[in-house]
């Protein structure tokens, strides 16, 4: 999602609660403070008029996506925001949490999306008031023992406006495996694939039997992964689970949709101990023919067993328009990130 | 930081007489690395068609630090420009704790930049972990992406008879001629003239190239591209080092990537290695001849004094080889 012209975007990052040294009252009746219960109405509204005055193409989202999205998160709400006259709300910082382990540490990286000021509120003060909010934002969610990591996937104005004020930095320019769905090959496997509604008990292991060979990952634990797939009011994936015998050996979720310039069947996330395990890999070729989408797409980063695994089954790597940036609220530089943080684009809200 | 230890450095260019206490320093702070003598010193630095650029800070008539910078004439839209790699920037480990906040490094680099900024569209590199983190601290160097390498495999096959593919050992008008009509679909490229390959791969004095070049039947020249026949980085890696051919010759693309296999098999090669920008048509098509993408531990970072060369044309829109950096 993109405010284009806006000035910002969702998926601005906050200022570092370091910057901290402004007053955060607003002028006037403008209030600045954390969601509370009863603000959805307000932001929901302030949120759609906020990005349909600047994407043609915006789809407003239903009350129950929005709460899915901001509130309903197992690892917690990341949304400040500003409060004007009778409650209307005039700006939004927000963010997706996440946890996470770093170097074994459990942590929360939380991805920046759907902030806003609506244009009526953008010269209030000496600081904007999307300044304020993001200060105010970083006091409540950054700072010290708060999270570490906020990153995302930042349209191209955005990235210049963050890169110069916001402190973004670029971590990786985001590549994909791509492959028409008759190139892939799976090798063979002695799991078996069974597509499930929900993920099973046993997915809590499987992540934490696969973490370590990260420094740097997002927990894929079930009751993240049933929120973020089985429970997304409008979006319909499809989960499959690899086993051998009775043990979860890994899992696949897809979904068919636009994706950098043509329609694919998107691979959302991807956990397995084989890097491209043969049963799942058969079953994403099924799930391609049946979806009608020519072409597979995922995303990895280059360090990944992956990134050379899927490769050797077919796929090719080509560029996306993405880029990831982040800014670290730790003693590790943005770029520490790039080779050691193990993606996939469910991490993200773009599929 | 007291006023003495301040006044105790001087930073200014590179004068003869420093020359071999430059050396010295870079013995002391390369041990790794082959000694450089005073003819590599000006193959380097004073004999690259495009000019040279090399700061030092002098401690009385040591020069115990220095920032220096490979000029590259790059094309961008109708004009020439200066593109610098930097290269062979180092301190004195002896001083390395002279200065603090900045620290002697950080100090020359600035001096560098006062001294060349205006005349550098822009200046990039391939610095270790640490150096970007100097880098992107006190510098503003920013980190365009994450090089990737495309590799093959060579067999005992590699590559088809050669056919029209020639080795060259010197060059004429023809490449700047080729090099044009490649450069058509770049934003920016470094200009590939008979100067530049002379440079850079026909009189290297320690580096051996193979520069092989698709002729078509009338003897005029298709494509080009150049071969490391040295070791690259692993035991048995050979480095495909520069690639021009237009993007709408695939035939002339596969004779020549054939006869660079064959070449690289031929010294003895079990890898070839190439890098070519993730967005080029080339990325694709090197992989649709069999070519995998490999990640590597290097970030090309880059700091513009130009205000046309923003990260999205240096990440988007600049051809970039092998041959635009000093690893090969």
């Amino acid at each position: 999602m993109n405010s284009g012209a806006g000035g910002f975007d969702s998926h601005a990052l906050p200022p570092s609660a370091l910057a901290l040294g402004v007053t955060l009252r607003a002028p006037g009746d403008t209030e600045i403070r954390p969601f509370a219960s009863g603000d959805e109405a307000q932001l929901l509204r302030s949120f759609s008029e906020a990005f349909a005055a600047v994407d043609p193409g915006f789809e407003p989202w239903s009350a129950a996506r929005w709460r899915w999205q901001f509130v309903e998160n197992p690892a917690g709400v990341r949304l400040m925001a500003a409060f004007g006259e009778g409650g209307r709300a005039l700006a939004q910082y927000a963010g997706v949490p996440q946890r996470a382990l770093l170097d074994g540490e459990e942590v929360t990286f939380t991805q920046a999306v759907g902030s806003f000021c609506l244009p009526e509120a953008r010269s209030l003060g000496k600081a904007s008031l999307f300044v304020r909010t993001g200060l105010a934002y970083a006091e409540e969610y950054v700072g010290p023992g708060g999270d570490a990591w906020t990153w995302g996937y930042p349209v191209r104005a955005a990235q210049r406006i963050g890169e110069r004020a916001l402190g973004y930095e670029r971590v990786r320019e985001q590549t994909m495996l791509v492959a028409p769905f008759e190139r892939v090959t799976a090798t063979a496997s002695r799991a078996g694939a069974l597509e499930v509604g929900e993920f099973p008990e046993e997915v809590d292991e499987l992540f934490e039997r696969l973490a370590t060979r990260y420094a740097a990952v997002c927990e894929r634990r079930k009751v993240w992964l049933d929120w973020r797939y089985a429970r997304h009011p409008e979006h319909r994936y499809r989960i499959a689970t690899a086993s051998s015998g009775s043990t979860l050996t890994g899992y696949a979720v897809v979904r068919p949709m636009f994706f950098q310039g043509q329609r694919r069947l998107v691979v959302c996330d991807w956990w397995c101990e084989e890097p491209a395990e043969g049963a799942l890999m058969s079953w994403l070729v099924d799930a391609a023919r049946e979806a009608e989408a020519t072409e597979l797409a995922a995303c990895f980063h280059h360090q990944s067993q992956e990134f050379g695994a899927w490769q050797a089954a077919g796929f090719h790597v080509a560029p996306t328009s993405l880029v990831l940036s982040g800014r670290s609220h730790t003693r590790r530089a943005p770029l520490w990130f790039a080779p050691r943080w193990f993606t996939t684009l469910g991490d993200s809200d773009l599929c | 930081m007291t006023m003495t230890e301040e006044a105790r450095y001087v930073f200014r260019e590179l004068r003869a007489e420093d020359l071999d206490s430059w050396l010295e320093t870079r013995r002391l702070c390369f041990p790794e690395d082959a000694a450089m003598d005073e003819e590599g010193f000006h193959r380097a630095h004073t004999l690259n068609p495009a000019g040279g650029r090399v700061l030092v800070g002098v401690c009385g008539e040591e020069v115990v630090s220095s920032y220096v910078a490979q000029p590259m004439r790059v094309r961008l839209g109708t004009e020439d420009v200066y593109f610098c790699h930097v290269v062979d920037s180092m301190v004195h480990p002896e001083h390395r704790k002279g200065l603090k906040n900045p620290g002697l490094f950080v100090r020359t680099a600035q001096a560098f930049f006062d001294r060349f900024g205006d005349m550098d569209a822009v200046h990039y590199g391939w610095p270790v972990e640490r150096a970007q983190r100097i880098g992107r601290r006190f510098l503003e160097y920013k980190v365009v992406r994450e090089e990737l390498a495309l590799v093959c495999e060579l067999g005992p096959d590699s590559g088809a008879a050669e056919g029209d593919v020639v080795e060259l050992t010197e060059a004429g008008p023809e490449v700047v001629a080729l090099w044009e009509r490649c450069a058509l679909r770049w934003e920016a490229s470094a200009v590939r003239d008979a100067d530049y390959l002379r440079w850079r791969f026909f009189e290297h004095p320690s580096r051996r190239y193979t520069v092989l070049a698709a002729l078509a039947t009338d003897g005029s020249l298709e494509g080009l591209c150049v071969v490391g026949e040295d070791e690259f980085h692993a035991e048995g890696a050979r480095a495909l080092v520069d690639w021009l051919v237009p993007a709408d010759e695939p035939e002339v693309a596969a004779r020549l990537e054939a006869a660079a296999r064959s070449r690289a098999a031929a010294s003895g090669g079990v890898h070839l290695v190439a890098s070519l920008p993730p967005w080029s048509a080339e990325f694709a098509a090197f992989q649709a001849l069999g070519w995998r993408v490999q990640a590597t531990p290097y970030s090309l970072c880059a700091r513009s004094f130009d205000r046309r060369v923003d990260h999205d044309l240096l990440s988007r829109g600049w051809w970039l080889t092998l041959a635009d950096g000093d690893l090969a």
